[in-house]
């Protein structure tokens, strides 16, 4: 058995399938969120008992980043701005949350040659000058130019950091993909910001499955629209914030059977539109925001249906009705192939796969090393997923590419890996049906 | 003389992502977050040729890559500074107006900053009319306007000036120089006189893009601004197309140009044809069902048929359905000089005509 648990202010759902994916229960209470843990985690044991193979909340409603202006941004790069103009500017919903800029000298090329020293030293004493840090401790968010070429000034920033502040929870631009610092910036700074309240969550949902569901793996629904083990919320939390989406487009693909192809997903509020691959939804790197810094967060990418909609006319398209009332179909949406009775969001956290990703820099020279370097990457991931708690059949490579970067340097390629494990197929449901 | 406003940036903005949407446009929307700030201090004229004396002094400002992408490393802001200033000691005279190197993507907004910083206008002209990737591939080049003296200065704020006249060997002076001085660098190219950028340069290519941007930023579907597209730069579709292949090639090169080659491979959903896209920083090629349907100088430009909007290349992803369309580039660019710069066989593709 797997258990899906949506927890929301206003309505929290869990939803139980079966080993096939298939619904068997479902529970839904208006308690807020903190009681109702207990509460849904008592159903589940009371369902399952030992049968409960994992548990995955979709916490996204009840992340929100701290405003107490925690957070100091460090930024890596060779020289500061020459004027305000050319500032990096703190975004403005994350203002709140960030206490103060430091600016240290360093930084890397995309090749991954340093262009100029580290300054730690200066980091040192400016960390000394920043004033007392609040109770609750410091949290940092550091990222340096050519950090996803090598993170070398990041990591020994963090271990300066760590020797003066042995407390100091820190968040790494580096772990983020975007060839733009900017971007690296506003999401490890946001990252920073969701560390806390990442933590208490982490920290509540493991205190109340050891005690309801003992030894049962509790993971968090990705914006992927795959899992990660719970512990992994307490390091990097911004993967949670977009899972609501992914979560109800994982349970519509499961319901309609989908491996590949389009998902058009009605619900009470709106009509949206996925693609399929390889049983996951297909993603991107970032989310954009305008012109405004992108969140480096793999993300379900969903558009809002519109009527002139194109489809894949080669791959199937599911159209799955989730709304609670059934009246006529908005304007130019195709009848309904599926009707979704369970709450989809928590259907799609029971059926989400474990997801691990590697998308970073790479130097190769010829075909065959760029191969190698892909497969290498890889077997890391398909390691990674079975040490998180898949079977080692159950691993797949879902998305395995190479890229160029325009006006980059020769032989520095983007690798973009991402391997699921412990998923169901979309077939097996379709033969339990 | 044209006092361009905040909105004219981001016209200028989208205007300029049409015209080079191979390069991913997150440091360009930054220069131009940049120039909007900057402009609540300053007013930034754009100058008509007509408007400047034949003998002035214009330069052209740019950003030149090869290591590190500026999105990864803004600019400190003393940059434009530094190599005007770099250039009229080696002159030994005033600049008059700045140009941009190229009239796409960062390139097209970076003289507008400098202009802010040092108080010129811009000239509504400048030295590729759209962008290709080497600082030899001009319409300047092609008629005989020297590139030099070089000055450029990059993001560790060293600077260096080349005593330099032939264009192809800057290239290559630049672009090793730009690898060590951090990855890119400001440069300060092709001074001449206001007489010779009439004569030599892509003209009014700043108007152009203010036009683009209208019609992109413009309401309405993808199909009615196509048309006026057609209308107002020649432009046509060639196909829409699924993407169905991404594919970086690792095969020789004789071509001295940055970063690898790639290929992007689509289907056409309506008839089933074979769409290929050649790539090497720029979209180079595309192939239908075998045959050239566009190939430089042309420019290609993908666009997100739902939305209308231009498509960056870094955001084309497997299963993506695109339109893809063909504008012709400057005409000086179809002249023997200029093909012999920019045509097909510069990039090392061997086909000898370019379809109509």
């Amino acid at each position: 058995m797997r258990a899906g648990v949506r927890l929301d202010g206003a309505r929290c759902v869990a939803v139980m399938v079966d080993p096939h994916g298939v619904v068997v229960a479902e529970h839904a209470l208006t308690s807020e969120p903190d009681a109702a843990i207990d509460e849904i985690l008592g159903w589940l044991a009371r369902q399952a008992g030992t049968s409960l193979q994992t548990a995955t909340f979709d916490v996204s409603p009840l992340l929100q980043t701290e405003q107490e202006g925690r957070v100091l941004a460090i930024r890596i790069a060779p020289r500061p701005a020459a004027d305000d103009i050319h500032e990096l500017a703190v975004a403005p919903e994350l203002s709140g949350s960030v206490r103060g800029t430091l600016h240290v000298g360093g930084g890397h090329d995309m090749r991954g040659r340093q262009l100029t020293d580290l300054r730690l030293a200066d980091l040192r004493q400016q960390l000394a000058d920043h004033g007392p840090v609040q109770p609750g401790g410091l949290v940092v968010s550091v990222a340096a130019v050519g950090s996803i070429a090598n993170p070398d000034h990041e990591e020994r920033a963090a271990d300066a950091i760590l020797d003066a502040f042995p407390d100091a929870r820190i968040s790494l631009s580096h772990e983020f993909f975007s060839s733009a610092l900017r971007d690296r910036d506003f999401t490890s700074t946001a990252n920073a910001a969701l560390l806390h309240p990442g933590e208490r969550l982490a920290a509540r949902l493991e205190r109340a499955a050891a005690a309801q569901l003992p030894g049962v793996p509790i993971a968090f629904a990705l914006g992927d629209g795959g899992r990660s083990p719970i512990r992994r919320l307490n390091a990097t939390p911004v993967h949670a914030l977009r899972a609501g989406r992914a979560m109800q487009v994982q349970g519509a693909r499961h319901l309609a059977g989908l491996d590949h192809g389009d998902l058009l997903i009605l619900d009470d509020d709106s009509a949206v539109v996925a693609h399929v691959q390889h049983g996951v939804p297909a993603a991107n790197t970032l989310v954009k925001r305008g012109r405004a810094p992108s969140l480096a967060s793999n993300t379900a990418r969903v558009d809002e249906h519109s009527p002139t909609q194109l489809y894949d006319l080669a791959a199937p398209l599911a159209v799955v009705d989730a709304r609670t009332e059934r009246g006529p179909l908005p304007h130019g949406v195709p009848e309904p192939t599926i009707v979704a009775e369970a709450d989809l969001g928590a259907l799609g956290a029971a059926v989400a796969p474990l997801s691990s990703w590697s998308d970073s820099l790479r130097h190769a020279s010829a075909a065959g090393e760029l191969q190698g370097v892909l497969r290498a990457t890889e077997e890391e991931l398909r390691s990674q997923t079975i040490h998180w708690g898949a079977g080692p059949e159950s691993t797949r490579v879902v998305e395995s590419d190479a890229y160029t970067l325009a006006y980059g340097s020769r032989h520095v390629v983007r690798i973009r890996v991402r391997v699921i494990g412990d998923w169901v197929a979309a077939a097996e449901l379709s033969e339990a049906v | 003389m044209r006092e361009l406003t905040v909105d004219d940036i981001d016209r200028l903005a989208t205007g300029a992502q049409f015209l080079s949407c191979s390069i991913d446009p997150t440091a360009m929307f930054m220069y131009a977050e940049m120039t909007r700030q900057a402009m609540r201090s300053a007013t930034l004229q754009l100058a008509d040729l007509d408007d400047l004396d034949d003998d002035a002094l214009a330069v052209s400002v740019g950003v030149v890559s090869h290591g590190l992408l500026m999105a990864e490393m803004p600019p400190t802001g003393d940059e434009m500074l530094g190599v005007l200033g770099a250039i009229e000691t080696a002159l030994g005279r005033p600049v008059d107006a700045v140009f941009p190197l190229a009239a796409a993507n960062v390139n097209a907004i970076t003289p507008l900053l400098a202009s802010l910083q040092v108080g010129l206008p811009v000239a509504d002209a400048d030295s590729m009319g759209r962008v290709f990737p080497l600082i030899s591939q001009t319409t300047l080049n092609a008629g005989g306007v020297g590139i030099g003296p070089v000055a450029l200065m990059g993001p560790t704020g060293e600077r260096v000036t080349i005593e330099v006249s032939d264009a192809r060997r800057a290239e290559a002076l630049v672009r090793a120089a730009t690898e060590e001085l951090g990855g890119w660098a400001v440069a300060a190219t092709y001074p001449c006189s206001v007489r010779e950028l009439r004569a030599h340069g892509v003209r009014r290519s700043m108007s152009r893009m203010l036009a683009l941007g209208d019609v992109m930023e413009g309401a309405g579907p993808a199909q009615a601004k196509y048309r006026q597209l057609a209308d107002l730069v020649g432009s046509s579709r060639i196909a829409r197309a699924q993407v169905t292949h991404v594919e970086s090639s690792f095969g020789p090169s004789e071509v001295a140009l940055p970063a690898q080659p790639s290929s992007l491979t689509l289907l056409d959903d309506g008839s089933g044809r074979i769409v290929r896209l050649e790539i090497q920083n720029e979209i180079l090629m595309v192939l239908v069902d075998g045959a050239v349907a566009a190939a430089v100088p042309d420019i290609i430009t993908l666009v997100d048929p739902e939305r209308g909007a231009v498509v960056s290349l870094d955001d084309v992803r497997v299963g993506d359905v695109l339109d893809l369309l063909k504008t012709p580039a400057d005409p000086k660019w179809y002249e023997p000089a200029g093909v012999s710069l920019a045509g097909p066989a510069a990039f090392g593709i061997p086909i000898q005509e370019i379809p109509a």
